[in-house]
């Protein structure tokens, strides 16, 4: 073996390889292919749970979800967290209708976040800190949200408001959550049906004493859906569900607990009130008494007031006579006083007239005796005589001069007055005088007199007043009393009234106390029946009920596993395929080879090289290209294979990028397997020439003599056949290995194009299916609420020059549960019987009739899954408890969604509430269905109108992304078909170089030599090909059994353009490689055919 | 009446890389109708190239070739398929049948190709395969190969019949069949065969005789008695 490996033996056999480089690069691809499909489909699984693996783990989701009907406490989070190797945490979550800012409001699921489990993965912003902040589904926002806010809408009921501490919530991060795998959001019993989006709050964000779900992790890594984890799951599972069904036993209690305190709470306040209610009640009954004593008090002094009043009425009349009487002798008096008082006045007046007459004359005399002025000189004189006597008697010596002076002017003076009186003037005047002194005497009895009449009369005046002012006070006394008295009366009135009023006021008093005491004791009379209700209630307390659910529940979780274990299904069958065509490849160019090189391997012998290290040269040879092959199919394919399929998928999951794995036992396989389909069928296929003697090798092979086929032996059709495709038909069958290498390369090639082509009609024309055979409506129209029978009509008359058809519909989405299963499903409801034709029921062409009451119909798919026939039972919820068991009246075909199909009636019948009508499916008139959609979107409650074709549009861009696995199939189809007729045609050409050179001489023209070496291949092309097309359509059978996709099946159907496709393609490479060979046979030297047999 | 074969002056120069090698040189002579004209040489003394020339299955590099008045130095590659095709009989050393295809069928494809051949049954039957119409190449020995070669080679009715070593891979006895069968051929149907051989002793069948050497016609002799086959021993 030493030898083997010098360089003289290496370099000859890369001359060999560098000789015949297009066989060795045949054996490459083909080895290539086989591993790089196999490798890539097989690796794909575990890219795909390796990429989920990572997720799970760094975002640590939960293996366990704890819920509870009756809640769950922070005492069970902290039991379960006591648990050994156990993470718990407890979690909130809560539906509620948001308003997000755009006219329609949505449904969300709030989620508490936690801190060890079920993290979140932030892809924009940060994590949520503040109670009113909170991280939004990235999937169903975009970033264009961070910042907005996120309302608890009003609609909501009061049990969701007060679930939450605060009215809006202040978008901070969008984010990933583990627990929505896919683009699935749950279903709700809150309008719609359906959850929107889940949003993440802080647990301060809520304001709930407890928790709805407690969240498990078990310690210790094992990888998700392996063998291991479901035993770990399954093992810790019944150990948790009896954990948590003694918690749920003690929540009862407690529940039952504080209840029953409530109760007795209830009933000692009932009683308190009671009593109270009796003491009030005698408190105002007595009270009630006391006013109707006063009452009856007051009507007795009403009386006695009237009693006096009518007395002092009696004395007044007295008064009053009395008083007419005085006023009468009053004025008698007063006319005699008047009549005396005149007399003597006038008689006083005569008098004092008389004395005036005798005043006057008198005066006037004397005023005669005045006005000469006499009197007035002799005053002076007297006057003159007085003063010089005052002066004379002071002056001592009389014999001055000064006294002699003065005593002479007063001589003269008294001369001068002598004279005087002796005229008798003044006399007379004295006299007069003495005459006025009588009158004025006289007057001054006449003055006394009258002032005695005066008195006299005074006194009698005054005595006159006096009996006046008697009577008029008198007067004013009985006006007063009289006064007295009417007001006695008006007052006697007022209190009359005021007592009929304290009558009726009493009286409504009484009535009104009667009532309180009525209503009072109606009241008490409810608070017991509440009491004894809530007695009987708390017997009727549910137990709570318990689930453990594991993340098999999840529907995420549980999808990806039968996702990504499709390819897995195909890996089984497709590579083996391609491994066998490896190895016919491998063998029949390494025969090929051996049989070339058989006088050289002879000569080697001859030299005395060992068997091993001749047969060494071929395994070296073909194991290289194998490795090689191997080498860069398995770098190829477990890239490209995860990438595209994972592309594909990317709609549905997308959480993140693919992982790629390095699995050794995988390349240790597929190398083994290429050094098998290689080198082992190398050495198989050689042995007998490589262990030959010498001398056997040396000799020309006689070459493979010609035989008949089984044609020639039906003569009618042989002998129509020319020669030269005699020739053909002959040679392909004369070395099978060949023909077998070519018919399953291309059949393989022709059935891989159809397969992936068939795939894409399969799932292109669900969509088609889907829209025109099976749901036939343009508008899925809903309703704010649910829509009356009127109202329902109303509608329908109002655009009926529009719609052709309207159907109101009750829809609801229901989880179905059956045999560990669930799977999501729209309920679909209404008695209105023009729905068949709106919705196509069909199964295999038939029309199925609507189903009766109490049966529903299901779509195939679903009963498919969950392994159900017409007549069995379906179980469903639409909430997390309740179950609801429904039998299946027929099974429909329906390619997206699952759909159960009932009548009204059976609705109300079996979820126990009436079926409300929110939607309606119509059928446009008019061509332009967006500009009717807008007009129905101006119809009274109308919230949307979804038109079907965006739906339609939308699934055809779902669908878009199986493209990528679509173009990878049929790349790696045409890479197999044109290995395989490239190998076989540069067999072909090489082996046949003698007899190709034989005709050329005999004078065929290029064409005719060319066809009659492409003939064989062209021959075996068609045959290969329509093999491949029937092998192509059990192929994609068998891959369209093994795609699952959630809630979408497939019909499976090939269109016959993809056959006719499958056949180009087939034939263009055969016709590629003719063209690419063409010239290697003009090459091919005439001379040659004159040659020895090498 | 001017020959019905004629060489002049052909030069042959294979070029590879920068050795020339002349094959021939300077090769001039002309053959008549219904002739057997033998070319013996030494291995390597162009004898192949010379027939290959002839034959319509290489070109020359200077010179005329000419058959009846067809010039075939200046036939175009599909002229040339058409010579081949129509003027052409060729029996190999090695019989060249087509391992598929049974004694009749392997003369059919000939007849099939052109317009007025022999009946290929009839020719077997004049080769004296009568009986083994059927019969496979591998079923066959070597002389009754090289026989349904020859009836594949007449079939067509060439112009003239290019034999190259057609003993060469026989026994003595089969080979001297195969020439007698030739001979019969040329002497009834009044056809040219040019047999290539190494073996001079097959000159004395010949009624002209090509020596090569080198590349170059050390003689032409024409024989005006020919022997048979029968005559003639080596």
């Amino acid at each position: 073996m030493v030898k083997m490996l010098n360089s003289a033996w290496l370099k000859n056999n890369l001359r060999e390889i560098k000789r015949t480089f297009e066989r060795y690069l045949a054996i490459v691809a083909i080895i290539a292919l086989g591993v790089g499909f196999f490798s890539g489909l097989r690796i794909t699984r575990a890219a795909m749970v390796k990429s989920l693996d990572t997720y799970v783990s760094d975002l640590q989701m939960y293996d366990f979800r704890l819920l509870s009907t009756l809640g769950l406490t922070e005492e069970d989070v902290q039991y379960f967290s006591g648990q050994e190797g156990i993470t718990a945490e407890g979690a909130i979550s809560v539906d509620f209708i948001a308003d997000i800012g755009v006219e329609k409001e949505v449904v969300l699921r709030a989620h508490s976040i936690t801190g060890k489990i079920n993290r979140l993965n932030i892809l924009y912003g940060r994590m949520a800190e503040a109670g009113n902040e909170c991280v939004l589904d990235s999937r169903f926002f975009s970033k264009e949200a961070l910042g907005s806010k996120i309302r608890i809408a009003s609609t909501n009921d009061e049990d969701t408001l007060g679930a939450f501490a605060y009215k809006e919530y202040t978008v901070v991060g969008l984010a990933n959550s583990v627990n929505y795998l896919n683009y699935e959001r749950g279903t709700t019993s809150l309008a719609g049906g359906k959850v929107y989006a889940f949003i993440y709050i802080p647990e301060d964000g809520f304001s709930v004493d407890y928790y709805t779900e407690i969240l498990v992790r078990l310690d210790g890594s094992y990888e998700v859906y392996s063998g291991e984890y479901k035993d770990l799951v399954s093992e810790k599972e019944e150990a948790l569900k009896k954990d948590l069904e003694n918690r749920g036993a003690l929540r009862y209690q407690d529940i039952v607990e504080e209840a029953r305190k409530k109760v007795s709470d209830a009933e000692k306040e009932y009683d308190d009130a009671y009593e109270e209610y009796l003491a009030e009640k005698a408190d105002a009954e007595e009270k009630l008494k006391k006013a109707f004593k006063e009452l009856e008090e007051a009507e007795q002094e009403i009386r006695k007031q009237e009693e006096k009043l009518k007395d002092a009425e009696k004395k007044l009349a007295e008064g009053e006579r009395d008083y007419k009487k005085s006023l009468r002798d009053y004025e008698n008096a007063l006319n005699e006083y008047e009549t005396e008082k005149a007399t003597t006045m006038a008689e006083l007046e005569s008098r004092q007239k008389e004395l005036q007459q005798n005043r006057f004359s008198v005066i006037s005399a004397m005023e005669q005796i005045e006005e000469s002025g006499i009197i007035n000189q002799y005053k002076e004189l007297t006057e003159a005589i007085l003063s010089l006597e005052a002066i004379l008697s002071q002056i001592n010596n009389p014999d001055s001069e000064e006294y002699i002076t003065v005593q002479g002017q007063l001589n003269q003076a008294r001369k001068a007055v002598a004279e005087i009186e002796a005229t008798g003037v003044i006399r007379r005047y004295e006299e007069l005088k003495k005459t006025l002194e009588q009158i004025d005497a006289g007057q001054k009895e006449l003055d006394n007199g009258r002032e005695e009449a005066n008195r006299k009369f005074a006194a009698v005046e005054s005595q006159l007043a006096q009996a006046k002012s008697r009577l008029d006070s008198a007067k004013a006394q009985i006006e007063k009393n009289r006064q007295d008295i009417q007001k006695g009366w008006d007052a006697l009135e007022k209190g009359k009234a005021d007592y009929e009023k304290g009558i009726k006021e009493y009286e409504n008093a009484k009535k009104e106390a009667e009532k309180s005491f009525s209503e009072a004791e109606e009241e008490l009379a409810k608070a017991l029946k509440e009491i004894n209700d809530a007695q009987e209630e708390i017997e009727d307390i549910p137990e709570a009920k318990v689930y453990v659910l594991n993340r098999n529940q999840n529907m995420g979780y549980a999808s990806f596993e039968s996702d990504s274990s499709i390819v897995e299904g195909v890996s089984k069958i497709l590579p083996i395929f391609f491994f066998l065509v490896a190895a016919l490849v491998c063998s029949t160019t390494m025969t090929r080879m051996v049989d070339e090189q058989r006088t050289q391997i002879g000569t080697l012998k001859a030299l005395g090289y060992s068997d091993g290290a001749i047969a060494g040269k071929y395994i070296f040879y073909s194991g290289s290209a194998a490795i090689l092959g191997c080498i860069i199919g398995y770098l190829l394919g477990t890239k490209y294979f995860p990438f595209a399929i994972w592309e594909a998928y990317n709609m549905i999951y997308g959480f993140s990028s693919i992982e790629y794995v390095f699995d050794v036992p995988l390349a240790a396989l597929s190398l083994m397997v290429s050094l098998l389909c290689s080198a082992g069928v190398t050495f198989i296929s050689c042995k007998a020439e490589l262990l030959q003697m010498p001398a056997q090798l040396i000799r020309p092979k006689a070459p493979r003599p010609g035989k008949r086929v089984l044609l020639e032996y039906i003569p009618v059709l042989w002998n129509r056949i020319s020669f030269l495709r005699k020739v053909s038909i002959r040679n392909i069958l004369r070395y099978k290995r060949r023909f077998f290498m070519t018919v399953l390369g291309i059949a393989g090639c022709t059935s891989l194009v159809v397969a992936a082509l068939g795939l894409g009609d399969s799932i292109r024309n669900i969509v088609n299916d889907q829209f025109d055979t099976i749901m036939t409506y343009d508008f899925d129209i809903s309703f704010s609420e649910a829509q009356s029978k009127d109202e329902m009509e109303k509608f329908i008359r109002t655009f009926s020059d529009v719609l052709s058809e309207c159907v109101f519909v009750s829809t609801g989405e229901v989880e179905v549960v059956q045999n560990d299963k669930i799977k999501k499903a729209s309920v679909v409801a209404t008695d209105d019987p023009a729905i068949t034709k709106v919705i196509g029921l069909y199964l295999n062409g038939e029309t199925l009739p609507y189903p009766e009451f109490g049966k529903a119909a299901i779509n195939n798919r679903l009963a498919e899954e969950i392994g159900l026939r017409p007549g069995d039972t379906i179980t469903v919820r639409n909430n997390e408890y309740d179950m609801i068991e429904i039998e299946i009246s027929s099974i429909f075909e329906n390619y997206i969604g699952n759909y159960l199909f009932m009548t009204g009636e059976t609705y109300e019948a079996l979820f126990g509430e009436e079926a409300s009508y929110k939607n309606a499916y119509a059928v446009s008139k008019k061509e332009d269905l967006y500009s009717v959609s807008a007009l129905l979107s101006k119809g009274e409650n109308v919230v949307t109108v979804s038109v079907l074709n965006d739906l339609r549009i939308m699934v055809d861009n779902m669908m878009q992304s199986l493209n990528y696995i679509i173009w990878l199939v049929i790349a790696c189809a045409g890479a197999l078909g044109f290995v395989v007729i490239y190998n076989l045609n540069n067999i072909n050409i090489t082996e046949r170089s003698r007899e190709i050179a034989t005709i050329k001489v005999l004078g065929f023209y290029a064409g005719e030599t060319e066809s009659y070496v492409f003939r064989e291949t062209i021959i075996l092309t068609v045959i290969g090909s329509f093999l491949g097309l029937g092998f192509g359509k059990l192929l994609h059978e068998f891959v369209m059994d093994q795609i699952k996709v959630e809630a979408v099946s497939f019909k499976e159907r090939i269109f016959g353009t993809s056959y006719l496709i499958a056949l180009l393609v087939t034939f263009a490479i055969t016709f590629l490689v003719n063209m690419m060979l063409k010239k290697k046979i003009d090459r091919i030297n005439m001379a040659e055919s004159l040659k020895s047999v090498e | 009446m001017s020959p019905f074969v004629k060489f002049e002056n052909v030069n042959k120069i294979y070029q590879t890389g920068y050795v020339k090698l002349s094959a021939l040189r300077d090769v001039s002579f002309e053959m008549e109708e219904g002739e057997i004209c033998v070319i013996v040489g030494q291995s390597g003394a162009g004898k192949t190239t010379l027939l290959n020339i002839l034959g319509g299955m290489d070109t020359l590099t200077s010179g005329r070739v000419f058959l009846g008045d067809k010039e075939i130095s200046s036939l175009s590659k599909s002229e040339l398929t058409t010579y081949r095709r129509e003027d052409i009989g060729f029996v190999f050393q090695f019989y060249n049948l087509i391992p598929n295809l049974t004694a009749l069928e392997n003369v059919e494809i000939v007849t099939q190709m052109i317009k007025n051949p022999l009946p290929a049954k009839q020719v077997l039957e004049s080769v004296g395969l009568g009986d083994r119409l059927h019969h496979f190449p591998s079923q066959l020995s070597g002389g009754e190969q090289q026989r349904v070669a020859i009836a594949r080679a007449l079939a067509k009715r060439p112009k003239l019949l290019l034999c190259d070593e057609p003993t060469g891979a026989l026994d003595y006895q089969t080979g001297r069949q195969i020439l007698k069968l030739l001979q019969d051929q040329s002497r009834q149907n009044g056809m040219l065969v040019v047999i290539v051989t190494h073996n001079s002793a097959l000159t004395a069948m010949a009624d002209r005789v090509i020596h090569l050497k080198s590349g170059t016609v050390v003689s032409v002799k024409k024989n005006d008695n020919p022997l048979s086959i029968e005559e003639i021993e080596w």
